[in-house]
Formats: C-alpha cells, sequence, structure tokens
C-alpha cells in the first residue's frame, strides 16, 4: 500500500514534469526547485543571507565597522597617511580640508613652493602684467597626464598676462570660496577665474565627508567645509579638528554629525543594507547609476541657492578689491558630446548655464568653443573623460582669452558667438 | 565587457531570458544581435572587420561547394586565406614585420626606413578569423557542407560566448546546434551556472591574486629579485595562465551552455600532463587541434618520413608563439616548445617504451615536463627579449637581492588551484564520490563561493591574458 502510494506520487511529479517542459520558460524558472535543485538551493542561501545582512547586521554591527568596510584599504591607508602629514599630494588644513602640498613633483605635474601650478615663480615678472588668479578644481589645476605648460592657467599666459594657478584636487565652490578671501588679501590680481564643473558644481555644495558622495575616490577619503543656508544667510559648518579627524573609524560620534551635515550619507546608509552583498548591490548600484546617468539626482537644486550666494560674495569681494570675476562652465566628455541614448535626457549642464548667466555672473560656457573646435570629443579629454587634454586645455584658454578681451564691460560672455551676450 | 565584470552579468541575464522567450526562427539572430553588442562594447569600429571575414567566408563556402574544377575550388579558398590571413596579418602583424626588417636591414648595414602604422590590435581577431577560416577550409576539404542560412554562419563566427577569446569551435560543432530547436532544461542551466561560477572563481581568484601580488611586479623588474623569488614567480606565472584562460573558457563555455549549446572543451588537466605531446593534448585542445589539422597535416604530417615530420612540427609549434603574439618571444617560446616534442620523441623512441607506467617512472616526468613548460613561459610573459634574459639569468644567479614578501591571499590562491586540479583529475578516474555529494551541501558551497568572490575579487578584476590574442 505504502509503496503504491508512492509510485502514483511520483508518476503524477512525472507528469507535471513532462507538463511543466512544455510550459513557458519564465513559468518553468519559476519552479526552479523542481527545474534545478542545486541552482533553486544556492539561491535559498544567498537569499537568506540578503535578509540576514539587509535586516539584521545593522543592529548587531557599530557603524564604524561598516564605514571601515565601505572605505575599503586603499582609502583607510590613504587617510592615515593624510593625517600622519604622508600624504604625496595634500595636506591637512583646517578651514580648507586640505590644500596642495608644497615643492611636489609627479611626473608631469609639479606643485611650487606656494603650493601652485604655475611655469613660473609667482609675482617674480620685472614688468607689471594682468595677473589672473586660477582657483577651482582639478579641472583648472590640470590633468596628471598634461605638463604645467599645457593647463589652461599656462595657455592663458603672453606678454600682458601672467597667471597663478591655485586650483586643488576636487575643491568644491565653498572651499574655493574660503580660499579665494585668503588669496585675495595676500596678492594683489586684476583677474580671477572660478571654474565650475559644469552640472556637477552644486552636489559638492551639500557633502562633507567626500566618500560619501564619490566612493571610488580613495586616494582623497577627506572631510571638507560646507555651508548651510539658515535665513537666507551662509552659515559655516567647519572642518573638524585633527583629533576629531582621527575618531572617524573608532568613534560613532563624527558620523552621527555627518548624518545631519551631509546630504550624502543616504549612500553609506545604503551601503550597509545593499551594499555587501551581491545581489542586492548589482540591483543598488544600477538603480544608483540609472539615477545618474539619468540626471535625476534631484540634490543639484538644493545646492543652487548656496552656489548663488557663494558667487555673489566672490563678485562683491572682488569688486571691493577691484578683481575682475570670471566663471568657468566645464563640460565632461558626455556632456560635450553625449551617447545618442543621452541626447533624449533633458540637458542639465545647459539649463545650469542659463540660469547662472540669468543672474547676470560673468560666465563662460566653453562648451560651443569645444564642440567647434573641430577635434575628435576624446582628444580634447584625458581618458577618463572628465579632465581635459593639452589640446582641450588650448581650446577652453583661447575662448577665456576673448571674454577677458572684454572685461570691463560687465556682461556674460558665450564662446560660441565670440560677442558679449547681454 | 569581461566575463568577469557586472555588466556581463547583467547582459548575460538579459540575453536568457530574452532568448529564451523569442520564438525559434529569432531565436539565432536575436544572439547574433546580442553577440554583435557584445563585441561593440570594445569597440564598435571592429564590427566591420567581423563582418568582412564573415561575408568573405559566407560566400566563399558556398562557392568551394558548387565549385566543378579542383583548380576553381582552390581559387576561392585562396581568396577566402587571403582576406582572413590579410586581415589577421594587418592588424597584428604589420608592424613587426616592418620592424623586424628594418632591423635585419640595419644589421648588414644597409639603412632601410619604413614607418610603422599606429595600428589597433582589435579584441579577439586571433580566434574569430581562424574560426571563420576553418569553415572554407572545412568545405574544400569534402568534410563539411556549407550552410544555407547566412545568420547561423554569422552567428557561428560571433557567437559572444567563444567570440573574443574561444574555444574556437569548428563549424561542424556548432553549426549543426544552431540549426536544430534548442529545448530549455534544469541540467542545462545547472551545469552551465556551476561551469560559469567555477570559471569566476578561477580567473577571478586565482589568477588575479596571483598576477597582482607576484607575477606582475616580479616580470616588471626580474633584476632586482633574488632567484627564489623569480623561480616562485615563474611557477605563479604557470598557475595564473592557466587559471585565467581555463577560466574564461569555462566561463564561455557555461554562458553558452545556459542557452542550450554545448562548446568543446578547452583544457583537460594540463599540467597532469607526463610529456609534452600529452601537454599539448590537453593545453588549448582547441587550438592544438587547429593547428594540428590544418598546418601540420597540411604539411604532410608524419607521412612523408621523420625528418619531414619533425620539420613539420617545428613549423607549427614556430606559427603557434606567432598567432599568440607579434614579438620575439612568442616565436621564439613556440620553437622552444618544438624543440620539446622533436626531444620528447627521440627520447620516447628509444627509451620511453621500456618504462613501466609506474609512479616511480610517472613523477620523473611529471616533474621534468612541466618544469620544461614552466621555464617556457618566462619567454611567454617577458614583454621583450632582453627581459627575458635578465630573468633566466636571475634564475640561475640573480643580480638583485629583494626577495618579495607572500602574501597569505597568494598562498591562499596556490592552495585552491591545488585543490582544484587534483579534484578534477580524481573526479575524473571516479566521478562517483562527487556526484554522491547531498545537494544543500554542494549549494551552501556555491552561495558560500559566490559571497567570497564578490569581496575579494570582484572590483580588482583585470583583463584577460587571452584577449590580447
Amino acid at each position: 500500500m505504502h509503496s503504491s502510494t508512492l509510485s502514483s506520487e511520483k508518476a503524477i511529479e512525472e507528469v507535471a514534469i513532462e507538463e511543466m517542459k512544455e510550459a513557458p520558460v519564465w513559468r518553468r524558472l519559476l519552479r526552479l526547485r523542481h527545474l534545478s535543485p542545486v541552482v533553486f538551493h544556492t539561491a535559498l542561501f544567498l537569499l537568506l543571507a540578503h535578509l540576514i545582512v539587509a535586516a539584521v547586521m545593522p543592529l548587531l554591527v557599530s557603524d564604524e565597522i561598516y564605514l571601515s568596510l565601505y572605505l575599503g584599504k586603499d582609502a583607510r591607508e590613504s587617510t592615515k597617511r593624510f593625517l600622519d602629514g604622508k600624504h604625496p599630494f595634500l595636506l591637512y588644513d583646517p578651514i580648507l580640508g586640505w590644500r596642495n602640498r608644497p615643492d611636489v613633483k609627479h611626473d608631469k605635474w609639479i606643485i611650487d613652493e606656494q603650493g601652485a601650478r604655475t611655469t613660473h615663480r609667482v609675482g617674480t615678472s620685472s614688468s607689471r602684467k594682468r595677473y589672473v588668479l586660477f582657483l577651482g578644481d582639478s579641472l583648472i589645476n590640470g590633468s596628471m597626464n598634461v605638463s604645467n605648460a599645457e593647463t589652461l592657467s599656462a595657455y592663458i599666459e603672453d606678454a600682458s598676462t601672467e597667471s597663478i594657478n591655485f586650483a586643488t584636487m576636487l575643491y568644491t565652490l565653498d572651499q574655493i570660496y574660503l580660499d579665494y578671501k585668503e588669496r585675495l588679501g595676500r596678492y594683489k590680481v586684476d583677474v580671477v577665474v572660478v571654474g565650475l564643473p559644469g552640472e556637477e558644481s552644486t552636489p559638492g555644495l551639500l557633502n562633507q565627508y567626500i566618500p560619501f558622495r564619490v566612493r571610488a575616490e580613495n586616494k582623497m577619503p577627506f572631510l571638507k567645509p560646507r555651508f548651510e543656508m539658515r535665513s537666507d544667510a551662509l552659515s559655516m559648518l567647519p572642518v573638524p579638528s585633527l583629533q576629531v579627524y582621527e575618531g572617524l573609524l573608532k568613534t560613532p560620534a563624527l558620523l552621527k554629525t555627518l548624518e545631519k551635515t551631509d546630504a550624502y550619507y543616504g549612500e553609506f546608509s545604503g551601503y550597509k543594507r545593499f551594499g555587501l552583498m551581491p545581489g542586492s548591490n548589482v540591483i543598488y548600484s544600477l538603480y544608483k547609476k540609472i539615477r545618474a546617468e539619468a540626471r535625476l539626482t534631484g540634490e543639484t537644486d538644493e545646492g543652487m541657492p548656496i552656489l548663488k550666494k557663494l558667487i555673489d560674495r566672490m563678485a562683491l569681494q572682488g569688486r571691493e578689491r577691484n578683481a575682475a570675476m570670471v566663471f568657468v562652465a566645464l563640460p565632461d566628455l558626455k556632456t560635450v558630446a553625449p551617447r545618442l541614448w543621452q541626447r533624449v535626457l533633458p540637458d542639465r549642464y545647459a539649463a545650469r548655464v542659463k540660469e547662472l548667466k540669468g543672474e547676470g555672473y560673468t560666465l563662460l560656457d566653453v562648451r560651443p568653443a569645444l564642440r567647434e573646435s573641430g577635434l575628435p570629443p576624446e582628444e580634447l579629454f584625458d581618458a577618463d573623460g572628465v579632465h581635459y587634454s593639452s589640446a582641450g586645455n588650448r581650446i577652453i584658454a583661447a575662448a577665456l582669452k576673448r571674454v577677458l578681451e572684454h572685461l570691463g564691460e560687465e556682461v556674460c560672455l558665450d564662446s560660441e558667438s565670440k560677442r558679449p551676450l547681454v | 565587457m569581461n566575463f568577469s565584470s557586472t555588466q556581463y552579468l547583467v547582459f548575460i541575464s538579459a540575453v536568457f531570458l530574452i532568448y529564451w522567450h523569442t520564438r525559434r526562427p529569432y531565436q539565432n539572430l536575436f544572439l547574433l544581435l546580442a553577440s554583435y553588442f557584445f563585441y561593440a562594447c570594445w569597440n564598435g569600429r571592429f564590427l566591420s572587420l567581423i563582418f568582412l571575414v564573415t561575408i568573405v567566408d559566407y560566400l566563399c563556402g558556398a562557392r568551394i561547394h558548387r565549385a566543378r574544377s579542383a583548380a576553381s575550388k582552390k581559387r576561392w579558398l585562396a581568396l577566402s586565406l587571403a582576406v582572413n590571413i590579410g586581415t589577421l596579418g594587418f592588424f597584428k602583424y604589420f608592424n613587426f614585420f616592418v620592424e623586424t626588417f628594418v632591423s635585419a636591414a640595419h644589421s648588414i648595414g644597409w639603412p632601410a626606413s619604413f614607418s610603422t602604422l599606429n595600428i589597433l590590435l582589435p579584441i579577439g581577431i586571433s580566434f574569430y578569423v581562424f574560426r571563420s577560416m576553418s569553415y572554407s577550409l572545412d568545405i574544400y576539404r569534402g568534410t563539411l557542407q556549407p550552410t544555407r542560412s547566412f545568420v547561423d554562419y554569422a552567428l557561428f563566427v560571433s557567437f559572444f560566448p567563444h567570440l573574443a577569446a574561444g574555444p574556437i569551435t569548428r563549424a561542424t560543432e556548432l553549426i549543426p546546434q544552431l540549426e536544430r530547436k534548442r529545448a530549455f532544461s534544469g541540467e542545462d542551466l545547472e551545469a552551465g551556472l556551476t561551469r560559469f561560477l567555477w570559471g569566476f572563481f578561477n580567473k577571478t581568484f586565482i589568477a588575479d591574486t596571483l598576477a597582482f601580488y607576484l607575477v606582475d611586479p616580479v616580470f616588471a623588474a626580474p633584476g632586482k629579485y633574488s632567484s627564489a623569488t623569480l623561480w616562485f614567480a615563474m611557477v605563479g606565472y604557470t598557475l595564473q595562465i592557466y587559471a585565467d584562460f581555463s577560466g574564461y573558457s569555462s566561463m564561455g563555455i557555461g554562458s553558452a551552455r545556459i542557452l542550450g549549446f554545448r562548446l568543446p572543451e578547452n583544457f583537460d588537466l594540463p599540467y597532469m600532463a607526463v610529456n609534452i605531446s600529452e601537454f599539448w593534448r590537453r593545453w588549448h585542445m582547441t587550438m592544438s587541434r587547429f593547428f594540428r589539422d590544418y598546418i601540420y597535416f597540411g604539411l604532410g604530417g608524419n607521412r612523408k618520413g621523420k625528418g619531414r615530420a619533425l620539420f613539420n612540427v617545428a613549423v607549427t609549434t614556430v606559427a603557434s608563439g606567432l598567432w599568440h603574439g607579434a614579438g620575439m618571444t612568442f616565436i621564439l617560446w613556440g620553437a622552444l616548445h618544438g624543440l620539446y616534442i622533436v626531444l620528447y620523441h627521440f627520447w620516447s623512441g628509444r627509451w620511453a617504451r621500456r618504462a613501466e607506467p609506474a609512479l616511480y617512472n610517472l613523477l620523473p616526468a611529471w616533474f621534468f615536463t612541466q618544469a620544461a613548460v614552466c621555464l617556457s613561459r618566462v619567454l611567454f610573459r617577458s614583454a621583450d627579449l632582453s627581459t627575458a634574459s635578465v630573468y633566466f639569468k636571475g634564475l640561475v644567479s640573480s643580480s638583485g637581492m629583494e626577495t618579495m614578501e607572500v602574501p597569505p591571499l597568494v598562498w591562499m590562491a596556490i592552495f585552491f588551484f591545488v585543490i582544484d586540479h587534483v579534484a578534477g583529475w580524481m573526479v575524473q578516474r571516479n566521478p562517483g564520490p562527487a556526484e554522491r555529494i547531498p545537494v544543500s551541501l554542494r549549494a551552501m558551497a556555491y552561495a558560500a563561493m559566490i559571497l567570497f568572490l564578490f569581496h575579494a575579487c570582484l572590483e580588482s578584476a583585470n583583463a584577460f591574458i587571452y584577449f590580447k590574442f
């Protein structure tokens, strides 16, 4: 009796399996347990592991351990080197977060004793030339694949113009503003050129701990100052002291602060739940990538009021010291030559430029000049598609020179039309 | 798009789901478009080369089959070979031959001067050209009927699991599979996924760990390391290249399997071989048989006397070296293997037959075979002859004193490599115990392996060694 029941059950199962062979594949995949027990059980174990990691582990594991995993070995080592004053390119700065290490030579990248990437000693010219102070991030400072003589600031120089390039890696406009206040007090400059990295110019203004915004930047896992808007005024959140900094990976205090002050803390929270397991990581990364590519990040607009306020302050302080301000919008490769599918997305770079021009700032949009250069877009950029090649810098410098010729007219300029725009 | 990248995992998942929900007449077309997309992710411009080779061999194959006279057949075959070898020669060997010619001319006092061109090497060119060329050759030899469907033929040439780095599948192996209806099965799904996972492990953990921590630093500056480190790195590279290439092959075979295709095996535990001939029957098997069938047998094999057979061996192995890369190191590597085979044939003819296949005979045979293979790897891995020369000198009397501190990960990679090889050998001899492992235990091991791989090596995956061939 017992064996006949078993055999009839087996027969029913065999019929079911035969029927399933005719079913669509998606239906058969739903019955993975019968289709392939090994794959089914592997998936089950993985699912279980995902659930434990997403739901249980955050209750048991401290944030410091998560941060250590989030940073990875390279970023942890970079942090230690930085705090020990052994970072090859940068030094801790209590106001700016970091600044260029003086007297550094790394292949083509040379920083002088004042921390500037310049072809000659600043201020040594015998005749009085027009001084142009360059501030910004690595787009202005120049790629490590171009020499000092091939940077934007070098290409602008001629018989009547001398440049000083204090741009620093990963600086955002809040740091540029703080740097600018200090530089204006120390140097007598005629023109200040500030680089704004296209549509990327506002996200960094909401960020205090670099890895939260750009995890891949494992050579610079640093803290930076930022400004908040309080009652229509800027309020500064300073860089923590070295002692507090050192506790980042050991105590939860600073992380608790960053949860409130860094708009990108959510990236870290997402990592805790979804980043540690392969399946959830792939889905989460894909989601973030699609969101970033589709430029639907949403946070950029929050930074816009801060950006405008900082530009206003810089323009005001420049006027007080008789220094003209020129802002340069710097697009990346995908903004200059978007792929077919990117063209259907809204052109946020153009919208950003339009909005800032609408505010009346002296803003140079270099995208038209780059597009009309006649060179393939890839030749204008480094392999990373972000930093400019020597050819890219030369074209931007030519567009910038045309703007400098019109300075004093208090107008916005467009490199495409090569004439002042009101 | 590497097989070991996240993009590929997304790509193969999407292809798998769409393919099995596509109606039969359009399945091959879909796979063809997916394969072109896969290739275009590296460089879309080089798709034109694949189109050229595909169209020419498809037409030549049909013409060879229809030709009535032997002369006409030969003409069409010559056209096919000229286009294939011309394409391969131009993109892979043009600069090498120009530079070698100029250097040779200078050495005899003739001031020759020819410009080289800035030619990019299209990924996988040696593989798809050979694959496509074998189609015309097989039709010419009467072992294959041409396929009517252009889509099937184009897919045979470009099928993404074997497109970039083999196996060098024969038309007789794949085209019949393309022509018949495929049925989705749990067995294929399981075999394909586990095979892919094993390949992934070999590539991203074993090969990349050995490369990153041991092989790359030592081969970059062999002059500064001690003899012991050089020996260790040489063995490390021998393990790395196998894990890398067999890992890629496994991922390709696994990818094809989940789509219902069986690609030929490319490796059969080559490091268990006890003589050099056996090694070549176990290493990169699809390439070895290509050279054996089309070059060695084409030259007459061993039918024209012993002397001619040895000459044919030498030509075949040098051609194999040249196939791997345009450089003197590869040619010498091929020639060295030719010498090994010749020496082995002399030895086996005089003494080997007397030897009993006992362990005390097999162990030294295994040791000398693998030592010879290891030594030849120095030529294969070195950037140029001078680096190889420094390396060889360092093996016997080191000029450098630096001894590399080997991290535990490297030992772990070596441990898993040995386990993989020995377990594979044991399963091959007696598959019974492996088949009796409970499903839940196997599943747990696979899940653990996936989690381990994710954390250990996903983000540090390197490009595959065989892509550049």
